[in-house]
């Protein structure tokens, strides 16, 4: 069961009287959702998704934070100190460091995950194939990890992850070193969890959050600048033009599905100044 | 300042053959852009241009030396190559220090303006003292482009500069672009991020199977979706948005 | 299946005691009888031609080491027969048997180590640590270790590559790679360790810290420990008494 996440005036900073990291943040996800959190660097996002895993204060004793995370029916107050694995796995944003480098194989590194958590390797073989399957790295199964392209890393770190079926999975900036076709593969990955995990995804550009997220989140300096469903996040799209770029306009017209000459588009496009 | 790659073919010890009768001419102020699915042999293809690797047959010429037989440390007056992974490059205790490592090997005499002007560019000049590992990722890729650029050669290859950038870094990426095209810098990029290049690339080349199966403007590739759908790629969206309104008058 | 090391480790511990407990006249026949190992016992054979590699440059370094220390030691301790063997230097001959016994110690206790990681592939070491009942963090921090000293020649070869590509011909001697080497090192070392706690956190968000639930853990019978490895530790502590009996008695 895809547990609701919700946050309670989060503020986190990483070391007492400095500029918090987050500032008051509250957000509520219901079960099963896809959401995007958006923003440029620097603006908290992986912050948050570290928070949610829990990892953030075993490695940050200085750190001080306030309000509450409530993932399902578990309510953290204070806020976690120790990780919330496998109900909650979480993607780094640096997929080279993500490869162990203690396993030979491409596919005994994704059987890490599963030794280290006591699962029976011969009872999820299938599970491993069809995910490498559905991420396209079938063809890696016998390469030494360390040797992968960029591309090739990211996809088989996300395989890590999410072959311990989390309940909540994050994914910080999946999709940096992924071509268009690798996006793909992603997105119906994504779409295929839809209902069965809630997924919390960063992104730095709009393009695969306007294809799979229904919900999405757009933080500014720590704080929520946005928050709500894909037809809200179309409707203020033009108030954060400065955060995104030019590709995003394409996508909101197929995302629209029709209308070129509807006046919010047009005034897209002027915006963008194509016309 | 030309670049020729005559029939060239890499296969690595372990026997993966890689590229294969893969031939290029690349001349002065030419911005290619090298496009193709992941482990088409694009990073190859980078590492070949300065003799970090030699090829196993055919061969690479730059600036009239053969590849073959000229240390790579020469070589780099004529061409700089960074890599994908910072982590791979990245080993100086200072910004500054890993910008000028460049220009104090290749001995220019006006260090301290190509450092300055690199570290500018890419917007790193306030973190001019501060460790590399103090920067968040996004900034140290740009760090490996700073340190390109501060090498003055006069051609620079870059490996998905743009991966794992946001907003911002996307816009000092194109400035650089802008300003060193301007001055005649050659450029190779393996990027799958047509949009940010297409403006600027003279030519793309696309690499399927270790060949090169196109090579022409970025025009006359967006006739071809079909090459565009099997090398991973989407028509930039600006296009599209042009064509969308030209349907509409 | 993860094959046993204790027998290897058992051994290493042999050769440390008897590095402390004899003189050269047994140390020396058995430095050369540890040199042979690589080449007569399977399980000794180098893992890989890297390791091959590291084996032979670290005896040459280590027989040069050994000769400046047997010169140094005869030069300094003035007592004893004086002997010619540099012309006009002197030399005498208890501060040389000093500086060989000295050094006889060293190489027997750096080639056991070397002997064990250069047979030994690092993810088999790897293997036998998480199989070892050691608490997980100190794994942890094992594992990271010898990951990190594992992936530094690999490392520092990239980083050659990028100097060279930005005019810095590096690898064109064994001085300018010298040279190189010490220059990377310091900094080297830092970014290896920052990018050591990144992977830890990462290997921590894959569930390495959790202890395990019970019914979850696979169940391993407790191996017992084999014979050789018993004469071993048996022979390393009857040595280490009858060492520390002679030195407290007169």
């Amino acid at each position: 069961m895809a547990p609701s996440i919700t946050l309670e005036r989060v503020t986190y900073r990483y070391a007492p009287g400095t500029a918090p990291a987050l500032s008051d943040l509250t957000i509520s996800l219901p079960g099963g959702t896809c959401c995007a959190i958006l923003g440029p660097t620097g603006s908290g996002k992986s912050t948050l998704v570290q928070l949610l895993a829990g990892i953030l204060a075993k490695h940050h004793p200085e750190s001080v934070g306030e309000g509450s995370l409530t993932i399902g029916d578990h309510r953290y107050t204070p806020l976690p100190n120790d990780i919330l694995f496998p109900d909650v796995g979480l993607a780094l944003q640096d997929p080279y460091v993500q490869i162990s480098g203690i396993r030979e194989t491409t596919r005994k590194e994704i059987e890490l995950t599963l030794e280290t958590l006591g699962r029976d390797l011969v009872n999820e073989g299938g599970n491993i194939e069809r995910l490498m399957h559905q991420l396209g790295i079938t063809h890696l199964a016998a390469r030494k990890p360390t040797t992968l392209s960029g591309g090739e890393t990211q996809r088989v770190a996300l395989a890590t992850i999410l072959i311990a079926n989390p309940d909540v999975l994050l994914l910080d900036e999946p999709a940096t070193a992924l071509d268009y076709g690798a996006q793909a593969n992603l997105k119906l990955i994504l779409q295929s969890l839809r209902g069965a995990a809630t997924v919390l995804f960063t992104d730095t550009h709009i393009d695969l959050p306007l294809e799979v997220a229904d919900y999405f989140v757009v933080l500014k300096a720590g704080r929520v600048q946005f928050e709500g469903n894909r037809k809200q996040f179309l409707e203020h799209l033009p108030d954060f033009a400065d955060l995104l770029p030019v590709e995003a306009w394409g996508k909101v017209l197929s995302a629209l599905k029709g209308d070129p000459q509807s006046p919010f588009v047009r005034r897209i496009v002027q915006a963008v100044g194509l016309l | 300042m030309r670049i020729t790659l005559d029939n060239v073919g890499f296969s690595y010890p372990s026997g993966a053959a890689v590229l294969n009768g893969l031939s290029l001419e690349i001349l002065a102020g030419e911005f290619v852009l090298v496009v193709g699915r992941n482990g088409a042999g694009k990073s190859t293809l980078l590492k070949l241009l300065n003799g970090i690797l030699r090829p196993t047959s055919g061969s690479v010429t730059v600036a009239g030396h053969p590849t073959g037989s000229t240390p790579t440390a020469t070589l780099a007056h004529h061409a700089c190559v960074t890599f994908q992974n910072p982590a791979d490059q990245i080993f100086a205790p200072t910004v500054f220090d890993e910008v000028a490592f460049a220009p104090r090997n290749l001995k220019h005499p006006n260090l301290q303006s190509l450092v300055g002007e690199a570290l500018a560019l890419c917007h790193l000049e306030p973190f001019k003292d501060h460790h590399p590992y103090d920067l968040p990722l996004a900034q140290r890729k740009l760090l490996t482009v700073a340190s390109a650029l501060a090498s003055g050669a006069p051609f620079l290859a870059f490996d998905e500069p743009s991966a794992g950038l946001s907003q911002i870094e996307h816009h000092a990426l194109e400035g650089i672009v802008k300003t060193l095209t301007a001055r005649g810098v050659g450029f190779m990029v393996v990027s799958h991020d047509l949009s940010l290049f297409f403006r600027y690339a003279t030519r793309v080349v696309v690499l399927e199977g270790g060949r090169c199966t196109f090579s022409g403007g970025v025009s006359e590739l967006m006739q071809h979706e079909g090459v565009l759908r099997r090398a991973g790629l989407r028509l930039p969206v600006p296009l599209r948005i042009g064509r969308m309104l030209q349907r509409m008058q | 299946m993860v094959p046993d090391l204790r027998p290897k480790l058992a051994f290493v511990l042999f050769l440390s005691v008897c590095a402390f407990a004899f003189d050269w006249q047994i140390l020396l026949p058995l430095i050369a009888l540890v040199l042979l190992f690589p080449l007569a016992l399977p399980s000794y054979h180098p893992a890989s031609d890297r390791a091959r590699h590291l084996f032979f440059r670290f005896i040459l370094f280590s027989i040069a080491i050994s000769g400046a220390i047997i010169v140094l030691n005869g030069w300094i301790l003035q007592t004893g027969e004086r002997v010619e063997i540099l012309p006009g230097i002197p030399l005498f001959s208890d501060g040389l048997l000093f500086g060989v016994r000295t050094a006889a110690r060293l190489l027997l206790l750096s080639f056991s180590v070397l002997l064990f990681f250069s047979s030994t592939p690092i993810p088999t070491c790897i293997n036998a640590l998480q199989q070892s009942g050691l608490p997980r963090t100190v794994v942890l921090m094992l594992l990271l270790t010898l990951h990190f000293l594992d992936s530094l020649p690999e490392r520092i070869n990239r980083i050659f590559m990028a100097q060279e590509a930005r005019g810095a011909p590096v690898r064109a001697g064994f001085i300018s790679r010298t040279k190189a080497f010490f220059s990377i090192l310091s900094p080297l070392l830092l970014s290896s360790i920052a990018e050591s706690v990144d992977r830890g956190v990462a290997l921590e968000l894959r569930g390495f810290l959790l202890e395990m639930a019970p019914s979850a853990k696979p169940a391993l019978p407790a191996q017992p420990l084999s014979p050789l490895t018993i004469l071993l530790l048996a022979a390393s502590f009857f040595i280490l008494v009858i060492s520390i009996a002679r030195w407290l008695l007169p």
